[in-house]
């Protein structure tokens, strides 16, 4: 079903691309407000992710590849609105903390620390991390929607992680520094 | 403190699955579509050197495809009867040219219908299956079983096809199909096509014409899933025509002219269209076939040849041309492709789509425009300015398909006076020179700048500074508007210094890349990068 939708969008039937676009759209919603971490910023990327794919998918080769594509050009999409921002610690709207814990796998203080963290990284380690935390696909499978070697995406998702540590391990420095009154 | 990965790993998962919100506003897709709806596809090169075979772009369809219906109403009643080039099926019964409600002929029986579809009784369930709402909308039926049934059942058709030439004759509304009647047997023996079921559709009238029907079908009783369709009416419409093949006296006088013009060196404008679609129309130096008379080193052509590559198309009769210039001795070699398509005024017309071709095997480069054209560089297929947003007055991009690349890439941006991004992110005011713009660079901390190594761009002094990330840089550019992508961890800048009165001072040239492709995305924009030629105002 999804190959004629996609078979006849490449042909020109708008009907056929907005069956498609209407049933990715809350996926890559959810996607770049995550990486983006701006509800405004992600619908701009999602409404040029898709304009792009409207006018690009006479080169998609492969049809059964347009749901992978369509991750491509949601995350280049997201990249693109990061450009126009002239920063991201700027111009995001944090997201509601949810202050239940659940499972308690991560407490109050974690989340707190992940989203400061989180909006320290660079959009491309964002997207790694998005790509595979969130939308749960291995490194094989980002790799082969990004179109990088699978090398590659293991050592900047590894990256990423490193990144997003780091950056926990320094937000926690001053407090544990406070804690033991060491400063 | 998370202390462990699996710790850190469910803490990252459930913060997401929290945050991530679960459906988009509908604002989003209205406006999307707004957009696409007034947007064509890209029917760039790139598209096209991979489409082989390929169908007439889409659409071209509307302006270029001739799908003649015949002003002088005629049917399979009424009138002498034409002879078919081919034997029809047989039509059994009276002969009718309209009709009404089918399979049921009231409303009380369709509300019996929908009851027995209901109970899922099999002998009215294919009243409910098949019907594509939103493909219904665009006047095509998808083989849903009550058209085929109708066809074949009520007007007793054996061969029929819907095909997206005929599918939109004046005056359809909602809920309306058509269909055209096929003989046996290939449309003419002279019409090709990729898809063999296009060729096996002989006409049924004459040598020409189909029987054609519009149906509509809509739900009755209840609307929306579950809801049996019927056929509300019926008609034998004006029949749907394939366009006459061209004579070989009308292709000589079309190509054979063209060819023929190009040799002698004049008068080949004249003989030619341009596609209506140009995807570069704003960045085009000159609007003309690359090579029209004579090879890039100035030797005219002294022969031609042309050979049919794909077509003619059914029913369009579009024909794809491959030609090949010459010049003395056959040294040179330019190798182009036309289509030979019938116009509005049923005049063979030799159709140039904006392929420069090759010389010689190499693709021949195309002319663009920078910053009202202070900058013009040129580009050879597949590499052209960037189709999407990212082509404006003060800063472009560079795309092209690279080999195992499946999308075009950005390989190349140029910026006018762009602005340095400070190291809190923020971006600084332009600066005054290019020597001033590497310095600003080379001190941001979060980069790690090679010194600058004197080049020339179009003559002009410029400075090359290689850039990589240092560490986990927080800010997303290197300059303001230097595109983001995927990766960008290494770029390869060049600056350089415009020439007095120029609108902007200082010009950026920036690949900006992955560091497993930067060797070969910078060896893809070097000949760019060499064409470029910078104009004093």
């Amino acid at each position: 079903m999804q190959r004629d939708l996609v078979e006849a969008a490449r042909r020109g039937d708008h009907r056929a691309f907005e069956v498609l676009a209407s049933a990715a759209g809350d996926r890559l919603y959810a996607t770049a407000r995550l990486i983006l971490r701006s509800p405004d910023l992600a619908e701009d990327a999602v409404q040029e992710a898709l304009i792009r794919a409207w006018r690009q998918l006479p080169s998609l080769r492969d049809p059964d590849r347009f749901d992978a594509w369509l991750y491509r050009l949601i995350v280049n999409a997201c990249a693109d609105q990061g450009r126009q921002s002239k920063r991201w610690s700027q111009r995001v709207r944090l997201l509601p903390v949810d202050t239940t814990t659940g499972d308690g796998s991560a407490s109050i203080a974690d989340r707190d620390e992940l989203e400061r963290g989180f909006d320290r990284l660079k959009p491309d380690h964002r997207a790694m991390v998005v790509l595979h935390y969130y939308n749960g696909f291995s490194t094989a499978e980002i790799a082969r929607i990004l179109e990088v070697p699978e090398g590659t995406a293991r050592s900047r998702l590894h990256y990423a992680v490193g990144a997003l540590r780091a950056a926990l391990d320094a937000e926690a420095r001053p407090s544990a520094i406070a804690r033991d009154g060491v400063a | 403190m998370m202390t462990t990965d699996d710790q850190f790993e469910r803490a990252i998962t459930r913060w997401f699955e929290d945050s991530a919100p679960h459906r988009m506003p509908e604002r989003v897709l209205d406006a999307t579509f707004e957009r696409t709806r007034q947007s064509r596809q890209d029917v760039g090169w790139g598209t096209r050197l991979r489409a082989l075979p390929r169908p007439v772009p889409a659409m071209a369809g509307a302006a270029m495809l001739v799908v003649a219906m015949m002003a002088l109403a005629i049917g399979s009643v009424g009138g002498p009867a034409p002879t078919p080039s081919a034997t029809p099926s047989p039509t059994p019964g009276p002969i009718q040219t309209s009709g009404g409600m089918w399979p049921q002929t009231s409303l009380e029986e369709i509300r019996q219908a929908q009851a027995r579809a209901d109970a899922g009784d099999p002998d009215v369930m294919w009243q409910v299956t098949g019907v594509i709402e939103w493909q219904l909308a665009q006047h095509h039926p998808k083989d849903a079983p009550i058209f085929l049934r109708f066809l074949e059942e009520k007007l007793g058709w054996q061969n029929y096809r819907w095909d997206e030439a005929f599918a939109h004759p004046d005056g359809l509304v909602d809920g309306d199909v058509v269909y055209v009647r096929c003989a046996g047997g290939d449309a003419t023996d002279r019409y090709r096509s990729s898809d063999p079921e296009r060729r096996e559709c002989a006409p049924t009238i004459d040598d020409r014409r189909y029987e054609t029907v519009k149906i509509n079908i809509a739900q009755l009783d209840r609307q929306g899933p579950g809801g049996i369709w019927v056929v509300t009416g019926w008609e034998i419409i004006e029949p749907a025509e394939q366009v006459a093949q061209p004579s070989e006296a009308e292709i000589e006088a079309s190509m054979g002219a063209f060819l023929q013009a190009r040799i002698a060196g004049e008068g080949a404008e004249a003989l030619v269209d341009f596609f209506p679609m140009d995807p570069w129309e704003a960045e085009r130096v000159d609007r003309e076939i690359p090579l029209l008379y004579a090879t890039s080193s100035g030797a005219p052509y002294v022969r031609a040849e042309s050979s049919l590559s794909e077509g003619p198309a059914w029913p369009s009769g579009t024909m794809w041309y491959e030609v090949r210039l010459f010049s003395r001795d056959d040294e040179t070699v330019v190798a182009q492709r036309f289509s030979l398509e019938r116009d509005d005024a049923g005049r063979w017309r030799v159709v140039y789509h904006f392929e420069p071709g090759t010389e010689d095997g190499i693709p021949v480069a195309v002319t663009f425009a920078f910053l009202d054209g202070a900058v013009t560089y040129r580009a050879r297929p597949p590499f052209g300015p960037s189709q999407d947003g990212y082509r404006d007055r003060d800063r472009l991009a560079i795309e092209g398909l690279l080999p195992d690349d499946d999308a075009p890439r950005r390989v190349l941006v140029m910026l006018a006076d762009p602005r340095p991004i400070g190291p809190d992110c923020s971006a600084g005011p332009a600066a005054d020179d290019a020597e001033a713009l590497a310095g600003i660079i080379r001190s941001d901390p979060d980069l790690d700048a090679t010194a600058p190594v004197a080049v020339s761009v179009g003559g002009i002094p410029a400075l090359q500074v290689d850039v990589v990330t240092r560490g986990p840089n927080p800010c997303f550019a290197l300059l303001e508007d230097a595109p983001f992508t995927i990766g960008s961890d290494r770029a390869r800048l060049i600056l350089l210094d415009l020439p007095a009165g120029s609108t902007a001072k200082v010009l950026a040239i920036a690949t900006i890349t992955d560091e497993d492709s930067f060797e070969t995305v910078v060896a893809a924009a070097q000949p760019i990068v060499d064409s470029i030629e910078i104009h004093a105002p």
